[in-house]
């Protein structure tokens, strides 16, 4: 009953902010349960999305996920998908360094994200954001950041809040670039999608 | 069938039997169709149906897994493209309504465990949204049944009248075989009918076609040939045995009559030879012996020629080819002293031959030459002919006279028995009787032509002498053998 028990997760999370007001750290709850949504939102994306062949050793291998910049996005999405699976496959989620704001993390970073299937960044390191995707460089590697304008400037998933609740904008060309598919039916939710035929 | 529609007449049976068995096949093959056509039409909605709530159920995928119902709304809104659906449901796996849209403004139809159900009048499709295993809820479709039923309505009254066209088509054609079957029958039964209540069996029952009918038709046909032929046979030879009967009657008259006048002048005579032998006159004594010998030996010629008359039909002869010529040669031969003592000339001309009994021609030829002798030999021309030619397969015979002919009123009369038109002349009136008599045992007949004053001419008829004829056997006795043969006479 793994998919109720996502929905319970889910709804618990949904139900937060009720406590989160009960509480003196309603603020710290507050961005919790954010982080929550946020994380369900990442991972249900991922369930719309086919990575090109050969990218995994075996059907059993792990979707590997780096969180850039959030720690507690990192932790509380790898609790939310402990006893998860895509496609038949576990997700790990790791927590990786920021690139240094130089310009000589390119190549650091294009190591520290091989073996990953989608990474994301936080609204927080937007200056490290061109460094990181120079570093993908058309690997299929699914990009997700809160950071405004992240899809317009080459990013693919662009995640951001309207009316509480969360919305996303899609890149087309870049994910189609990768060699990475997401499933349309996902994409139709999207608030806007760029890089489409006909569209800047 | 049968119970409910009594029919009294082999037709009203077999038009019952015909549209009968019409209907129900056409019945049969009516339900046939009408479920064949439900099937169809059931396999077809649900299929139909089924994938379209296939297709909203995938794209409700993303909308559910977001939790975006808004999107599911959109999503929902499709339908409008299916112009039978009414509404649909999109609900999380804990059954909770995630999203709706319907525009008829119908009650909420929940989910249910089967595929496909009927409730409240509409057909609902419950379809699960899975995505990577995953259940994410079931998506709901309500359909508007009013087409469907609709379209079987159409269904059912397509068949009926499928089945109506095809039962009056048969029936009509089952009308005319049946016709056809009933008619040799209706007018066998009606030619019988007819027979029975006129008794005219000359009727035929017409014939239509060479079946089983037609043969009874043919039988019945010879059937009642036969009978008219044996009624016809039994009428003339009712007539045949009236006129012997009469004869009869009239034979036992006159030879019991004729009979008496020997015995009565025997009688006479007894009684005055004894007064003559009393009183001793011996003149008269011999006078009256004289009388009573003539009488006695009148009545002993009378008797003989009856036995002879009566011999004619009893004693037959094998009948064997007689040379007519050469046979009343003789017989001119033999009379020469009777046509010395009158004074005739007979003439005997070349004759056809013929097969018959040869002692009673002879019998014949020996009568016709005696009365032509005998009453033919009193004027000027005393010639007597005898000759014969064949013609229309008859043989005919004729002994003609130069006499003083006689009266066609009593032409018929000479012929029977007793019948002498000069009571003086001598013979017994049994001559010409017997003459006849031969002439219808052989089949064929004797008669006169003659008119006072321009002689006589007798006529004698055998038939055709080429043929195999037989010689009637048992001839007296089978007076309607006899009949027959005088008709072809």
């Amino acid at each position: 009953m793994t998919t109720r028990r996502h929905i319970l997760l889910l709804l618990l999370a949904a139900m937060l902010p009720a406590f989160a007001c009960a509480t003196p750290a309603a603020a710290q709850d507050e961005g919790e349960r954010l982080r929550a949504v946020k994380a369900a939102f990442i991972f249900n994306l991922l369930k719309f999305t086919t990575w090109p062949e050969g990218t995994f050793t075996s059907a059993e291998a792990p979707i590997r996920v780096a969180i850039i910049g959030d720690g507690d996005l990192a932790r509380i999405m790898a609790a939310l998908v402990r006893s998860q699976t895509v496609n038949g496959r576990p997700l790990i989620v790791e927590r990786l360094a920021s690139p240094p704001h130089n310009g000589n993390g390119i190549e650091p970073m294009r190591r520290a994200l091989s073996g990953f299937h989608a990474v994301f960044i936080d609204d927080g390191q937007r200056e490290g954001i061109a460094t990181i995707l120079r570093a993908i460089d058309d690997r299929p590697i699914l990009a997700f950041s809160d950071a405004e304008h992240f899809a317009v400037n080459g990013g693919m998933i662009e995640i951001a809040w309207s009316g509480g609740r969360i919305v996303f904008e899609a890149n087309l060309r870049s994910i189609q670039q990768s060699g990475l598919t997401v499933s349309s039916k996902a994409l139709k939710l999207a608030r806007k999608v760029h890089g489409q035929e006909g569209s800047p | 069938m049968m119970a409910l529609l009594p029919a009294r007449t082999f037709r009203g049976k077999l038009r019952i039997l015909v549209i009968g068995s019409c209907l129900i096949s056409s019945l049969s093959v009516a339900v046939v169709l009408i479920f064949a056509f439900y099937r169809e039409l059931e396999q077809n909605v649900t299929g139909e149906y089924s994938s379209e709530a296939q297709i909203l159920s995938m794209a409700s995928e993303a909308p559910l897994r977001f939790k975006d119902p808004a999107a599911g709304l959109e999503t929902l809104r499709t339908i409008d493209a299916l112009p039978v659906a009414v509404g649909a449901w999109i609900y999380t796996p804990d059954d909770k309504l995630f999203a709706k849209y319907e525009p008829k403004n119908i009650p909420d139809v929940e989910p249910s465990r089967e595929r496909t159900r009927i409730e409240n009048g509409r057909y609902v499709v419950t379809h699960p949204v899975i995505q990577d295993n995953d259940m994410l809820g079931s998506l709901v479709v309500a359909y508007d049944m009013a087409p469907l039923r609709q379209r079987l309505r159409y269904m059912v009254a397509l068949s009926a009248i499928l089945a109506m066209l095809a039962t009056l088509l048969a029936a009509a054609l089952g009308y005319r075989l049946q016709k056809r079957l009933a008619r040799p029958l209706s007018e066998l039964s009606g030619t019988a009918r007819q027979v029975a209540n006129t008794g005219n069996y000359s009727l035929r029952a017409a014939k239509f076609e060479p079946d089983e009918f037609g043969e009874f038709t043919d039988r019945f046909n010879k059937m009642l040939g036969t009978i008219e032929r044996q009624n016809h046979q039994l009428t003339v030879t009712n007539e045949e045995l009236r006129q012997k009967n009469a004869e009869m009657e009239q034979f036992t008259y006159t030879v019991s009559h004729d009979l008496k006048n020997p015995i009565v002048t025997i009688k006479g005579f007894l009684g005055m030879l004894r007064e003559d032998i009393a009183a001793g006159r011996q003149e008269d004594v011999e006078d009256s012996i004289a009388h009573i010998t003539r009488a006695a030996n009148r009545m002993t010629q009378l008797i003989n020629e009856l036995l002879e008359l009566s011999r004619i039909g009893r004693v037959v002869h094998e009948p064997q080819r007689i040379d007519m010529t050469k046979m009343v040669r003789e017989l001119k031969a033999e009379m020469s002293e009777q046509i010395a003592n009158c004074g005739a000339e007979v003439v005997v001309e070349d004759m056809p031959p013929v097969t018959a009994d040869a002692t009673r021609v002879r019998q014949v030829f020996d009568n016709l030459l005696g009365n032509a002798l005998k009453y033919g030999c009193a004027g000027e021309d005393r010639t007597v002919t005898v000759g014969g030619f064949v013609r229309g397969g008859e043989v005919r015979y004729f002994v003609r006279d130069r006499g003083p002919g006689i009266d066609p009123k009593y032409h018929q009369r000479i012929f029977g028995l007793f019948q002498r038109l000069d009571a003086g002349a001598e013979g017994t009136g049994i001559g010409l009787a017997i003459v006849s008599r031969i002439a219808e045992t052989h089949g064929g007949r004797a008669w006169v032509e003659s008119s006072p004053g321009n002689g006589a001419t007798f006529w004698v008829l055998f038939p055709d002498d080429t043929g195999n004829r037989q010689h009637r056997g048992t001839g007296a006795g089978s007076p309607a053998h006899d009949a027959l043969s005088a008709g072809r006479g």
